[in-house]
């Protein structure tokens, strides 16, 4: 597990990608698990620009659709074009191959504001977040 | 007084009893006393039996010109087709008439192999991927058509075709009034769309353009070039075209649309005083996920058996909420599975028929009307399909009236929907199901209405 | 399609399924030929037209015999379930019979072969029906204008809002552009709002499965164009307080919206104009004898009061010294589809409305209402149910007990359907877990209900026994449960056969 992976009350993850100043985002394997078979995810477009919170991509199961919320404020600059085609992707490897989308965060500094690993299975058991 | 409640008196007790209730009444006990009631009830009569009911209608009815009364030479929208007898028979069995939207696959296969044979049937003759389930009619199909376009591109700016029925340009401004969209329209050169014009008008703001074949005018619309003029600039292409005259003509696919959207009523529908029509919305593959309404599937069950399924439900409305692709719940099923029962029984071979008489008709009888002195086909260079617009130095609201009283449905005078400066102009149709003595006989009365003057 | 389409699967022990039918394509036959209609050879009109103009092939449509198309349809109509086949208890869609006397009016030729251009000289028995038929609407919902355009329930939630901002426009009041909702409502509310333009603001519901006063309150600002309610509420039930929220609704300046889906819980007992609504709609494909066939045709006429009417879309039908004719007022938001309406559907409405009369509707309610309370009553301890007293003329029992057994309340409705029955609505209201709504409607005898209860009984048990039987359902119906994953992932949306 990413020692530098945080995760947000609302089931996302982010860590730092491989390009400089930019950082990966995907859903929690506790979402895949409730969302249960993806069936498609509506990515942003590449350039998008979005707040910290704000909603930035759409994940559908049969019978339901999901807000993804930026964990960050920041620019979209790469999506996971395998997700489109093979949106089983999500369930499968949720913090490997499912990712979702890049982000060059606009502060990177605050990453290590967000929960860690321990605070977020907290969350869980006690029973918190949300969609 | 009929109600068609089942229950016997004794019934009624005991049920009453098991809630544990004494009176019918004590079941209003959840509802306020807003003493509304008694002055309501008796407004609405005191009810009538069925045969009475039906003679009732009948008053109405027997003071309506409709085409029984009237011989139809009258389109602009809806048209007089000839529709197989067995058709009704077949949307009239009750488990297609009194079922619901088929949310349970297993107790629905019927109807959804019927939607979806009925989305092939109409994807193939539009020339396009895939086609819905049916929208409301074709100007709300239009209207979706052009949202789908606003959304995909995040542009707010489209061109409309003048070539589109007046009315149903209105609507398309009546469903983006409140979302900040700005609406032109792009007039006809000699009833088509011209190619400069549109170059004009293109550019990287625009979220599509809409073109319309046959147009309002009944010119057949030649859109070469188009679609990558537009595809160049990132805008979509959409093509509002009647069905009818699919049969041979160009398609929307092949002209490169996106999107292709029309009217279904010429599919084997009355003319029904209006409706309810049925609204055709086709697309290509790329816009599957974002185009609205109901779409029924291919899929396996469990046991490995092909079967049929409702799907990509997560766009709609009683998923996604504020955030679905439309707010469209209820649509024209029945009349969808009406049009796709006459494509069958037609085939290729019969639809190809009856268009072609449609267009030899319209043909006939514009070839007499402008051999009348003072009437002239306005595009007389223009290829037009089976309407067409005649212009002659007296009022067309006058023609009209005059042809009305004599039991013929006459070309629709044109200054209402588009202004005085077409007071003398009308919009002519003629279909496969009129005859060589019907055309004689409009013929003849506009030559004396024309000679009375 | 390829072959594999019409193989009939690998059913478990037991199972004995009906074979499938083939679709039209796979019995196409070369050169077969259905109804001979009136017209002419393509090839003596395809030359007057510029190539360029024409179809490369012909349009590859299937090719059979008439008989062979009418038992193709006949045999998919015995795969589907209806109302005259099925008892049909599907929550707030009001599945009951709707009397064969209304098929024949759409049938009558003055009706069913009027050209809606027509000039108006030519349509007066029509403007008069439908004249009449916006009368006997405006006195049941005691609204003193009627518009008959919205196609459907949607279509007249979208006329709704459209009038809204149309009203507060013409006032000058542009900071109205937000619409509550109560998190209980339809789907088709919250996406109408945004397609109007506005935001949408969900209000919580309360405990009771109310709408929260307070949260109500909270919500309401000068930014509020308008509160859109049902009623009774998706939970079956009648808000207690509506006559209070009608009040905080008016005092803010805000307009109050029902969304008349449930009319046939009140149909003649009570009045939204009454009640203080500003604009309601109602289905008449619900209420007023037009069948769902499918999915549709309906239609969603609007009421509203005198003070909106100038916003109703156009065309209007006016009365003028005994003579109708049509007019479009520059106020209105314009028109909302082709033509006048969904006609026929809106004189079948009409026939049933003069049909039963003022007292027959009452009872229609009335009966709606014991047919819910009595089915309610024998369902009573099945399932843990929403809300205390008497519900309407529907009620929400929840299957979240069967989690513990790993069952969903979709499992249920398969085994109803093994049953004998169409299942209730399953994940509806959202607000519910494992919802399972379910409306009788008037028109169902005791004998049915009592039946649908003991089986509904004998439903729970076995799932609370033997949970992995019912995880098979269902078993007696043309097709085991879909895979509907697949479908979804990789949609297959028309006939490959075809091509």
């Amino acid at each position: 597990m990413s020692s530098e992976r945080r995760y947000t009350p609302t089931h996302e993850w982010i860590e730092p990608a491989s390009s400089p100043g930019a950082m990966k985002v995907g859903i929690t394997d506790f979402a895949q698990k409730e969302i249960t078979d993806v069936v498609f995810v509506e990515l942003p477009k590449i350039g998008k620009k979005v707040e910290k919170g704000g909603e930035v991509a759409i994940i559908e199961s049969v019978k339901a659709a999901f807000s993804i919320y930026a964990p960050l404020g920041g620019e979209v600059v790469a999506v996971n074009d395998k997700i489109e085609s093979d949106p089983g992707l999500v369930n499968e490897d949720p913090y490997g191959k499912g990712w979702l989308f890049e982000l060059k965060v606009a502060d990177p500094t605050l990453l290590t504001e967000l929960p860690d690993e321990g605070a977020y299975q907290k969350l869980l058991l006690s029973g918190g977040g949300g969609h | 007084m009929a109600d068609f409640i089942p229950h016997t008196p004794a019934e009624i007790r005991e049920m009453l009893s098991r809630i544990g209730l004494n009176e019918l009444s004590d079941l209003l006990s959840i509802y306020p006393e807003t003493g509304s009631g008694s002055s309501t009830l008796a407004a609405l009569g005191e009810g009538m039996d069925e045969r009475t009911l039906l003679r009732w209608f009948s008053g109405f009815a027997e003071k309506n010109l409709d085409a029984s009364k009237a011989v139809v030479f009258r389109g602009a929208g809806a048209y007089d087709h000839f529709i197989p007898s067995a058709t009704g028979a077949l949307i009239g069995r009750g488990e297609f008439l009194t079922s619901y939207t088929p949310y349970q696959p297993e107790a629905s296969q019927g109807l959804l192999q019927a939607i979806f044979e009925f989305q092939t049937a109409i994807s193939r003759l539009y020339g396009m991927d895939l086609s819905n389930a049916s929208l409301y009619d074709g100007a709300t199909a239009l209207a979706e058509a052009v949202l789908v376009a606003v959304r995909e591109t995040d542009r707010h700016r489209v061109v409309l075709s003048e070539g589109l029925d007046p009315s149903v340009r209105e609507v398309v401004h009546t469903y983006l009034e409140g979302l900040s969209v700005r609406i032109e329209t792009l007039p006809l050169e000699r009833g088509r769309t011209s190619l400069a014009r549109l170059r004009e008008v293109a550019g990287d703001d625009l979220a599509c353009f809409v073109g319309a074949t046959p147009t309002f005018f009944g010119t057949i619309d030649d859109f070469s070039g188009m679609a990558d003029l537009l595809h160049k600039a990132g805008s979509l292409f959409v093509i509002h075209a009647n069905p009818h005259t699919l049969a041979l003509l160009r398609t929307p696919g092949e002209w490169g649309a996106d999107i292709a959207t029309g009217e279904g009523q010429s599919l084997g529908l009355p003319l029904s005083s209006g409706g309810p029509y049925l609204g055709l919305m086709t697309a290509r593959k790329k816009f599957v996920r974002r185009i609205p309404g109901r779409l029924a599937g291919l899929t396996k069950d469990s046991e490995g058996r092909p079967c049929f399924v409702l799907t990509l439900q997560a766009r709609e409305q009683h998923i996604r909420r504020e955030k679905a692709n439309s707010n469209i719940c209820s649509n024209e099923t029945l009349l969808a599975i009406a049009s796709l029962v006459s494509l069958a029984l037609l085939g290729p071979g019969g639809l190809s028929r009856a268009a072609s008489g449609s267009f030899f008709n319209a043909h006939e009888l514009e070839r007499r009307l402008t051999g009348v002195p003072g009437v002239r086909n306005i595009f007389p260079e223009t290829p037009f399909f089976h309407e067409f617009v005649v212009e002659m130095e007296a009022p067309a609201k006058d023609l009209s009236r005059f042809l009305l009283d004599r039991g013929i449905l006459g070309g629709l005078p044109l200054s209402p929907l588009l202004g005085p400066e077409w007071s003398g102009r009308s919009l002519w149709c003629a279909t496969e199901i009129r005859t060589p003595a019907e055309i004689d006989r409009a013929v003849s009365l506009v030559r004396e209405f024309l000679g009375q003057r | 399609m390829s072959k594999a389409m019409t193989e009939n699967g690998n059913a478990g022990e037991g199972i004995k399924r009906p074979p499938m039918e083939p679709t039209l394509w796979e019995k196409s036959r070369p050169g077969a030929r259905g109804v001979l209609p009136p017209g002419v050879d393509p090839d003596t009109v395809t030359g007057r037209i510029p190539k360029e103009l024409l179809r490369g092939a012909p349009p590859p449509l299937p090719e059979l015999s008439e008989l062979e198309v009418v038992r193709h349809f006949t045999r998919l109509s015995h795969l589907s379930r209806g109302v005259d086949t099925h008892f049909y208890p599907l929550g707030s869609c009001t599945m009951k019979y709707n009397p064969k006397v209304m098929d024949r009016i759409p049938e009558i030729p003055g009706f069913r072969d009027l050209h809606p251009r027509t000039d108006e000289e030519g349509m007066q028995g029509l403007l008069e029906a439908l004249s009449l038929c916006e009368e006997s609407l405006g006195a049941l919902l005691g609204m003193e204008a009627v518009t008959l355009a919205p196609a459907a329930g949607a279509h007249g939630e979208l006329a709704g809002i459209l009038i809204a901002r149309q009203y507060f426009d013409a006032k000058g009041d542009r900071e109205r552009t937000e619409i509550l909702i109560p998190d209980s409502a339809h789907g088709t509310n919250p996406a109408s709002a945004a397609m109007g333009g506005f935001t949408v603001r969900v209000v919580a519901s309360g405990s009771d499965g109310g709408v929260d006063l307070s949260a109500l309150e909270k919500a309401l600002s000068p930014r509020t164009a308008m509160v859109m309610m049902t009623v009774p509420n998706t939970l079956g039930l009648f808000e207690k307080n509506i006559s209070t929220m009608v009040e905080k609704v008016h005092q803010s300046g805000a307009l109050l919206y029902m969304d008349g889906a449930n009319f046939n819980a009140f149909m003649g007992v009570l009045r939204p104009g009454d009640l203080g609504f500003d604009i309601v709609h109602i289905n008449t494909h619900k209420t007023l004898a037009t069948p769902h066939g499918g999915g549709g045709p309906g239609s969603g006429p609007v009421g509203v009061r005198k003070t909106l009417e100038p916003f109703l879309p156009s065309p209007r039908i006016r009365k003028e010294g005994g003579r109708f004719r049509l007019e479009s007022p520059a106020t209105s938001i314009g028109p909302l589809r082709s033509f006048l309406g969904s006609t026929l559907v809106l004189l079948r409405a009409l026939g049933y409305m003069k049909m039963l009369g003022g007292e027959g509707l009452r009872q229609v309610a009335v009966h709606a209402l014991l047919n819910a309370n009595y089915l309610r009553a024998l369902l009573d301890g099945v399932l843990p149910r929403t809300g205390e007293g008497l519900c309407a003329h529907e009620f929400v029992l929840s299957a979240r007990d069967l989690a513990s057994r790993g069952l969903h309340a979709s499992d249920l409705a398969k085994e109803i359907l093994d049953a004998g029955y169409y299942a209730p609505t399953i994940s509806f209201p959202l607000i519910v877990p494992e919802a399972l709504m379910i409306e009788p409607t008037e028109t169902e005898s005791k004998e049915t209900l009592d039946k649908f209860a003991r089986d509904f009984r004998t439903i729970v048990e076995k799932a609370m026994n033997a949970p992995d039987s019912v995880k098979k359902a269902p078993r007696l119906t043309p097709v085991a449960r879909p895979d509907e994953v697949g479908a979804a992932r990789d949609p297959v949306l028309t006939d490959p056969g075809s091509l």
